[in-house]
């Protein structure tokens, strides 16, 4: 039996802004239910509102985009992303391993010279 | 008789400067400063951007294209 690992990842998912706010809701709470039910915990879920994507993807112009910190199985991870692509709201995800889970999405200015 | 040189004045990497330790893929506004109108990266010699984070520039901006936080090519 191979000693399972949690593994500290960053999602990034970006929702259809044409859903209703309690649709959007239900699809976010069914991404984070899926890692929890894989034996994963979710640190944190941070919402950065709603953007114009830069180009368009499936015809839309716009997303709700969520960041979410969570650890999970490595060997899971591949397994939730089968989920991902069967969900239809979800426009884009990405899943990437960090180090630290950040409680804000405020950024150092670049000091001016 | 001596030649004179003109003094170079070196440049420092507006990174290093900021005290700016990891780039972030989600930093769109930092991003946004070392890009050109047209949506490529900057080359090093203009931004002044050392090689070490103009590597970490180079992997966040093609992720934050991804993410549609930032464009491939802006039509115009």
């Amino acid at each position: 039996m191979k000693k399972r690992s949690l593994r500290l990842y960053e999602g990034m998912y970006i929702i259809s802004a044409t859903l209703s706010d309690e649709a959007r809701k239900k699809a976010i709470d069914k991404i984070t239910e899926a890692i929890e039910e894989k034996g994963g915990e979710v640190h944190n879920i941070i919402e950065m509102g709603r953007r114009r994507l830069a180009y368009n993807i499936e015809k839309k112009r716009e997303g709700f985009y969520y960041v979410v910190y969570f650890s999970l199985d490595p060997e899971l991870v591949k397994e939730i992303w089968k989920e991902y692509h069967l969900h239809e709201d979800l426009i884009r995800f990405c899943t990437m391993q960090t180090e630290k889970v950040r409680e804000d999405l405020e950024f150092k200015p670049l000091k001016q010279s | 008789m001596s030649i004179k040189y003109f003094s170079k004045k070196r440049k420092q990497c507006p990174l290093t400067a900021s005290g700016i330790k990891k780039i972030d893929y989600k930093d769109v506004e930092l991003l946004k400063e070392f890009i050109t109108e047209r949506g490529k990266v900057l080359p090093r010699r203009i931004s002044g951007i050392s090689y070490y984070y103009q590597k970490r520039l180079k992997k966040a901006v093609k992720q934050a294209r991804y993410m549609a936080l930032l464009p491939f090519v802006t039509e115009d």
